[in-house]
C-alpha cells in the first residue's frame, strides 16, 4: 500500500474535524476523497502530510509516519498541493517551483537543471513565459498551475491535491485534470480531494466518501498493492 | 456607566482608606498613569493604532501645568484644563500628519518622538533642564502635605472615573464599532467608513488622555522632570497596558496599579524591575494576550459554562427550513446613510472604456457595459480574464487608467471606494473578513452606521449603535441567517460566512451590489439557496455577480457579460448565452444538462 | 577637505554600526516576520562581556571573545526554543504588528536588567582587536576599529544578499517568512531555520559590539538606542533586503555626521530623527514597507 491510514483523528480545540478515519490507497491508484465542505477532507490531507496534529497511524509505503513532521513525509515522496495553494507571493515563479526541489536537494543549480523541474514546466508551458514574474501577481488559475508544478518538482511518489479547481474556469480545470491523469499514467499515486463527486469520478478509479469527519464509503482498495490502472 | 461609578468610588475609598501609608502615594501615582493607559487601551489595544507617543503628551501635560502654575501663578485646576486642551490641539496637528502614514511607519515615527523631545527638554533652561520643575501646587490643596495628597488623590480618582465613563461610551457606540474595524482598511472603505477621520480622532483622544494623566501627575507629585518624556516611561506604560489587558479599560487601570506597586514594593524587586517587567510582558504575550483582564473574564466564563462543547453552527444542519424571506417590508427599509440621489431615470451603472494595466499586462481593456436598472447581471470568463479587476475598478478599490464609471448619472471615476459606498455601492469579497471580537450582528451593523455624520465627541453623548443593530438584524433575516446574529464569527461555516457577508452588503440598502464569486466553495444545495436569494435581491437592486458557475449564472441572470483576456466579447441574455458559439468554444460550454438541452453542433 | 573626509569617516563608522544591526533585523524579519528589538542588546552583551572577561578578569582576548559569543548563541537558542516556539506554535506570532514589536521588546528588558546587575552602570569598552593609534592617511583620522566595523558590515551585507539571491537555502529562508505553511509543505524545516537565523543574528550583533566598542563605549542600556537605529535603517530597506539595509545604515550614519558637523552638534541627533520621521511619514514608499498581515 502506498498509503494506509487507520483511526485518524484530528481535532481543533473541542471541534472534532476528523473522527477515526481509516482508508488505504494502493500504489499507482488514483483515488478521490469527496464530501461536502467543512466535513474534514482538508483536515485529512493536512494530517496525512504532517501539517496538522493528529492521532492514529499513517503508514507511507509501509513505514509509519511520525505525526506533525512534514519534512519526513516529503522526503519519503508524499507531496501535498494544499487548498489555497500556499505559494510564496513575493518570490518568482521559477523560485517557487525550484523550492519544490528542496525536498531532495540543497543546490539551486541542481534544482534548476533537474528533470523534475523540466517535467513540471512541460506540463504547463504557459508558465515558461512568466518565470521571473512574482507569483502574487498571477491569476488564480496560473497560481494553481505553479502550485502543482511545485508539487511535481518535489518528485512525488504520491501526490495529494486539495480542491485544485476551486474558483477556476472550466478550461483551466480540464488542463489540471489532464496533467493529473498523465502523472497517474507515469505511475504516481494520486489522491484528489474534490467536493463534486461527479467531477471526481472523471479522473479517479475509486471514491472515498467523507461525511462529518467520518469515512463512510470506499475505504478499502480493490488492488492488493502495486496495481496500475 | 456602572463601571465608571465603580472605579471612581473604589478609587476614592482606597485613597481615603490608605491615608498615611506609603501605599497611598503609590496609588495616587498609579491613578495618574491609569488615566494614560486607559487612552492607550482605546488607541492601541482596541483600535490597533500603534502610536507610541503617549509619554511625550504626558510630559507635555505635566510641564504645561508646572509652568502655568509655578511661573505664572495659575491655579492648578485651570492649568489642567488648558494643558489638556492645548495638548489636544498639538495632538490634532501632529495626528493629521502622522495618521496618514501606514501602520508600521506610524509606529516607528512615534517611537522616535521621545528622543528629540527629551534632548530638547534636558537642554532647555526655561523648562528646568535636567532637574525639572518643582514646587507645583496640589490639585486640591489641604492643610498639610498629607491631606493635600489625599484630597488631590480624591480628585484624581474622580477624574479617572470620568475618563472611564467617556471612553466606555465611545467604545460602546457606533464609533466604537468603527474603531474596531479601522485597522481593516479595505473592508472599512467598502462599507463607506471614513477611516482617516476616525484615526485622527483616535490619536487626539490618546494624546488628550495622556496629557490629562500628566497634568494629574503634576498636580499630585509636586515635581516634574524630563524623564517623564522618555522612552523608559513609554515602555513602562506599555508594560502596564499589556499586563493589565490591552483591550480592557479596567484592565488598563489594574495594570497601572499593579506595575506601579511592583516598582515601589521592595528593594529587591526594584533592582530587578527591568527583568521582572520583561518576564511579565513575555508571559502575557505568550499565554494570555488579553492580560489579567482576559484571565479574569475566562475564569468567569469557565465557571458559568461547564461541559457544553461547541460545534460550528452549520446551515446544513438546519435543513431546508431556512429559506430567505421575501423583500423587506417598507418599514424595514430605512433610507441609508450618505448622500443618496433620488431615484431617477439615470441608469444605475454605466462603464465607458474602462482600462487598467499592471506593468506590461493589460488586465482590463476598454470595457464598456451598462447596468440600466435593478436586476441580476452576470460577468463570467476564463481565469485571468480580468473579472475581479473589473469589479475593483467599479467599486473603487483600483484606480482607472482610462475610462469612466458613472453611477446613476454621477461620474465617480475619481471617487474613493468609501465615497462610492456612501453613494450606494456595496460589494462582497472572496475572502470574507469579519471582526473576531464582535458578534455577527455587530459585524453587519457596522455597515449601517452614518459614519460621515458622527464624531467621536458626539458619540460620548449619543450612540447610533442600537439603530444600526436593528437594521443589521433586518438584513440578517432577509438573507435567512438571523439565528446566527449572536454567534462568534470564528465559528461560522463557509456558507455562514458568505451569508453574513451578504447581509453586511445589503444592510445599507445599496443601489448596486457587486458580488465576487459568491458561490465558490459552496455545495449544490447551498448554491440553490444562494440562487434563490440572489433572484430575490435582483428585484430590489442591481446585482452584478462575477462567477465561474455558468449554470448558476445562466439560470438567474437576465443579462450576461463575457470577459476574455480583459475584453468584453459577449453581451446578451441567457438564451443567447447558451446558443453562442463563442461561449461554447471559449468557455468549454456549460457543464452537464444545460449544454445537452441547447442547440446541437 | 580633511574635515569633510573625517566627517565622512565618522559617518561611515557609525553608519556601519547601524548597518550591521539593520542587516540582522532584515534577515530575521525575512525569515520570521518578526522584528528583533533586542539586537542592540546582544551587541551590548558582546562588548561588555569581553570587557569583563578580558580586562577585569584577565582572560586571553581570543578566549574571551569565543566564550562571550558562545554565551550569546546560547541565550538566543534558549529564547527561541522556549519563547518563540510557543509564540509561533500557539499562533501568537500571527497577531500582526503586536508580535512584531513586543516579544523581543520584552527580551530587551530582561537582557538590560541582567546586564545592569552583572556589568554595573558604568560605561565600558572592550579591548580593541586591532590595537594601536588611529592611522593617519593624508590627514584623515582613520580609527582602526572603525575600519574593522565598516569592513565587517560590508562583508556581512554582501554575503547575505548573495546568499538570498543565488542559493536554494537562501530562497528557502525567504520562503519561511513569506508563507510558513508553504515552506513546510516543500520540506523546509522553518522552525530550524528560524532558530538558526535568530542565533546567527544575535552572534553577528555581538561580534559587531566587540569590534566597535572601542569607538563608542557601551553601558547596560545602550542596546535600546542601537536597536532603534537599526530598525530605522532596516525600515528603509523594507525590512527584507540585507544589501539595501547596509546602504541605508551607512547613509543614515553619514547624514547624522553631516548634520552634527555642519548644522549643530547639540541637536544633531534631534535633527536626524526629525529628518527620518519626516521621510517615514511623507514618503513611506521609500521604505517599501511590507504589508503586515492581520
Amino acid at each position: 500500500m502506498a498509503l494506509a491510514v487507520s483511526d485518524l483523528s484530528v481535532t481543533y480545540g473541542d471541534f472534532v474535524a476528523v473522527e477515526r478515519a481509516s482508508f488505504e490507497v494502493a500504489e499507482g491508484e488514483c483515488v478521490a476523497i469527496v464530501g461536502p465542505n467543512g466535513n474534514g477532507k482538508s483536515s485529512i490531507a493536512m494530517a496525512v502530510a504532517g501539517l496538522a496534529d493528529r492521532r492514529g497511524t499513517v503508514r507511507l509505503f509501509g513505514e509509519p509516519a511520525p505525526a506533525g513532521d512534514p519534512v519526513w513525509t516529503v522526503r519519503r515522496g508524499l507531496v501535498l498541493v494544499p487548498e489555497r495553494r500556499q505559494l510564496f507571493p513575493n518570490l518568482s515563479v521559477i523560485d517557487n517551483i525550484a523550492l519544490g526541489c528542496y525536498a531532495w536537494t540543497r543546490s539551486l543549480k541542481a534544482a534548476l537543471r533537474s528533470d523534475a523541474v523540466a517535467h513540471a514546466l512541460r506540463f504547463f508551458p504557459q508558465l515558461s513565459t512568466r518565470l521571473d514574474q512574482k507569483v502574487g501577481t498571477l491569476s488564480g488559475g496560473e497560481q494553481q498551475m505553479v502550485a502543482l508544478a511545485r508539487g511535481i518538482a518535489s518528485r512525488p511518489r504520491i501526490l495529494i491535491i486539495d480542491e485544485p479547481c476551486l474558483g477556476l474556469a472550466e478550461i483551466v480545470s480540464r488542463r489540471l485534470y489532464e496533467v493529473l491523469a498523465a502523472m497517474n499514467r507515469e505511475g504516481r499515486t494520486i489522491v484528489l480531494i474534490e467536493e463534486n463527486p461527479a467531477r471526481a469520478l472523471e479522473l479517479s478509479h475509486r471514491v472515498i466518501r467523507v461525511q462529518n469527519g467520518i469515512v463512510v464509503d470506499g475505504a478499502r482498495s480493490p488492488h492488493g498493492g502495486g496495481g496500475g490502472r | 456607566m456602572a463601571s465608571a461609578v465603580g472605579v471612581a468610588l473604589a478609587g476614592v475609598i482606597a485613597v481615603i482608606a490608605l491615608q498615611g501609608t506609603y501605599y497611598d502615594s503609590v496609588l495616587v501615582l498609579a491613578i495618574a498613569y491609569a488615566i494614560v493607559t486607559i487612552g492607550m487601551a482605546v488607541q492601541i489595544g482596541y483600535s490597533n493604532q500603534l502610536a507610541f507617543s503617549q509619554s511625550v503628551f504626558m510630559g507635555m501635560g505635566a510641564y504645561a501645568v508646572a509652568i502655568l502654575n509655578t511661573r505664572y501663578g495659575w491655579p492648578v485646576p485651570l492649568a489642567l484644563v488648558v494643558a489638556v486642551l492645548g495638548s489636544g490641539v498639538v495632538g490634532a496637528a501632529v495626528g493629521s500628519v502622522v495618521t496618514r502614514a501606514p501602520g508600521l511607519a506610524l509606529a516607528l515615527a512615534t517611537v522616535l518622538f521621545p528622543i528629540p523631545v527629551t534632548t530638547y527638554v534636558t537642554y532647555s533652561t526655561y523648562l528646568g533642564g535636567y532637574t525639572g520643575i518643582g514646587g507645583i501646587e496640589p490639585l486640591w490643596a489641604g492643610d498639610s502635605a498629607s491631606s493635600s495628597l489625599i484630597q488631590s488623590g480624591i480628585v484624581a480618582a474622580l477624574i479617572l472615573g470620568l475618563c472611564v465613563l467617556a471612553c466606555g461610551r465611545i467604545l460602546r457606540s457606533g464609533v466604537g464599532l468603527e474603531l474596531a474595524l479601522s485597522s481593516d482598511e479595505r473592508t472599512a472603505a467598502a462599507l463607506g467608513i471614513l477611516t482617516s477621520r476616525r484615526k485622527l480622532e483616535l490619536f487626539v483622544l490618546g494624546s488628550m488622555l495622556a496629557a490629562l494623566g500628566g497634568s494629574v501627575f503634576a498636580g499630585t507629585q509636586v515635581v516634574v522632570s524630563s524623564d517623564l518624556f522618555s522612552q523608559t516611561t513609554e515602555l513602562t506604560l506599555l508594560v502596564m497596558l499589556f499586563v493589565g489587558g490591552r483591550r480592557s479599560l479596567i484592565g488598563a487601570i489594574v495594570g497601572a496599579i499593579g506595575i506601579q506597586y511592583l516598582a515601589g514594593s521592595t528593594t529587591l524587586v526594584n533592582t530587578h524591575l527591568l527583568v521582572i517587567e520583561g518576564v511579565l510582558l513575555t508571559a502575557v504575550l505568550l499565554f494570555e494576550p488579553g492580560g489579567l483582564a482576559q484571565i479574569a473574564v475566562n475564569a468567569a466564563h469557565a465557571f458559568q459554562q461547564r461541559g457544553t462543547s461547541q460545534h460550528p453552527t452549520a446551515l446544513d444542519d438546519r435543513g431546508p427550513s431556512v429559506r430567505p424571506t421575501g423583500p423587506p417590508r417598507p418599514d424595514q427599509v430605512v433610507p441609508g446613510p450618505g448622500g443618496r440621489r433620488p431615484e431617477g431615470v439615470a441608469p444605475t451603472l454605466v462603464c465607458q472604456g474602462l482600462s487598467r494595466r499592471f506593468g506590461g499586462l493589460v488586465a482590463v481593456d476598454a470595457v464598456s457595459l451598462e447596468v440600466p436598472r435593478p436586476g441580476l447581471y452576470g460577468i463570467c470568463g476564463p481565469n485571468g480574464a480580468g473579472k475581479s479587476t473589473l469589479l475593483e475598478l467599479i467599486a473603487g478599490g483600483l484606480r482607472l487608467d482610462a475610462g469612466r464609471v458613472v453611477l446613476e448619472g454621477q461620474d465617480v471615476s475619481h471617487w474613493s471606494a468609501a465615497e462610492r459606498a456612501q453613494l450606494g455601492v456595496a460589494r462582497t469579497f472572496q475572502m470574507v473578513r469579519l471582526m473576531r471580537h464582535r458578534s455577527v450582528l455587530d459585524n453587519v451593523a457596522v455597515a449601517c452606521l452614518p459614519s460621515h455624520r458622527t464624531t467621536m465627541a458626539r458619540a460620548i453623548a449619543r450612540s447610533d449603535l442600537e439603530q444600526a443593530r436593528e437594521r443589521a438584524h433586518a438584513a440578517l433575516t432577509r438573507v435567512g441567517v438571523a439565528h446566527l446574529a449572536h454567534t462568534d464569527p470564528g465559528r461560522l461555516t463557509l456558507e455562514g460566512q458568505r451569508m453574513v457577508e451578504m447581509a453586511r452588503a445589503i444592510a445599507a440598502a445599496p443601489r448596486l451590489l457587486l458580488l465576487d464569486e459568491p458561490a465558490s466553495g459552496l455545495s449544490g444545495a447551498q448554491r440553490g439557496r444562494l440562487a434563490e436569494l440572489l433572484s430575490g435581491l435582483g428585484e430590489e437592486m442591481a446585482v452584478v455577480v462575477v462567477e465561474h458557475d455558468l449554470e448558476l449564472l445562466a439560470s438567474i441572470a437576465s443579462r450576461l457579460f463575457v470577459l476574455i483576456q480583459g475584453r468584453l466579447r459577449f453581451e446578451g441574455d441567457a438564451d443567447d448565452f447558451r446558443r453562442s458559439d463563442l461561449v461554447r468554444t471559449e468557455l468549454m460550454g456549460l457543464i452537464g444538462g444545460a449544454a445537452a438541452a441547447g442547440e446541437p453542433g | 577637505m580633511t574635515e569633510f573626509g573625517n566627517l565622512v569617516l565618522s559617518g561611515l563608522t557609525s553608519g556601519a554600526i547601524y548597518a550591521v544591526l539593520a542587516v540582522c533585523l532584515a534577515l530575521w524579519f525575512r525569515v520570521a516576520n518578526m522584528l528583533n528589538l533586542a539586537a542592540g542588546d546582544f551587541a551590548m552583551i558582546g562588548a561588555l562581556g569581553v570587557d569583563l572577561l578580558a580586562r577585569v578578569h584577565g582572560w586571553n582576548l581570543g578566549l574571551a571573545i569565543v566564550t562571550v559569543l558562545a554565551v550569546i548563541a546560547l541565550i538566543g537558542l534558549v529564547y527561541d526554543l522556549i519563547v518563540l516556539r510557543i509564540a509561533v506554535d500557539w499562533g501568537r506570532a500571527r497577531e500582526g504588528i503586536v508580535a512584531i514589536f513586543f516579544f523581543t521588546f520584552a527580551l530587551s528588558f530582561v537582557l538590560e536588567g541582567v546586564a545592569q546587575q552583572v556589568f554595573g552602570t558604568v560605561v565600558h569598552a572592550a579591548p580593541a582587536l586591532w590595537p594601536g593609534n588611529a592611522l593617519d592617511l593624508h590627514g584623515l583620522h582613520v580609527q582602526r576599529a572603525g575600519l574593522l566595523v565598516i569592513g565587517f558590515a560590508v562583508l556581512v551585507g554582501a554575503g547575505l544578499a548573495l546568499c538570498l539571491r543565488f542559493t536554494l537555502v537562501g530562497k528557502a529562508m525567504a520562503a519561511c517568512g513569506e508563507n510558513a505553511i508553504g515552506a513546510r509543505i516543500v520540506g523546509i524545516d522553518s522552525r530550524r531555520f528560524r532558530r538558526g537565523i535568530f542565533v546567527l543574528t544575535a552572534v553577528l550583533a555581538g561580534t559587531f559590539g566587540i569590534l566597535g566598542s572601542p569607538i563608542t563605549g557601551f553601558v547596560y542600556n545602550s542596546g535600546a538606542g542601537l536597536s532603534l537605529s537599526g530598525v530605522v535603517a532596516a525600515a528603509f530597506a523594507g525590512f527584507t533586503r540585507p544589501g539595501r539595509a547596509v546602504l541605508a545604515g551607512l547613509a543614515i550614519g553619514l547624514l547624522e555626521a553631516f548634520l552634527s558637523g555642519y548644522v549643530s552638534t547639540a541637536y544633531g541627533e534631534t535633527l536626524l530623527y526629525g529628518v527620518l520621521a519626516a521621510v517615514m511619514l511623507f514618503r513611506p514608499q521609500l521604505m517599501g514597507l511590507p504589508e503586515v498581515a492581520h
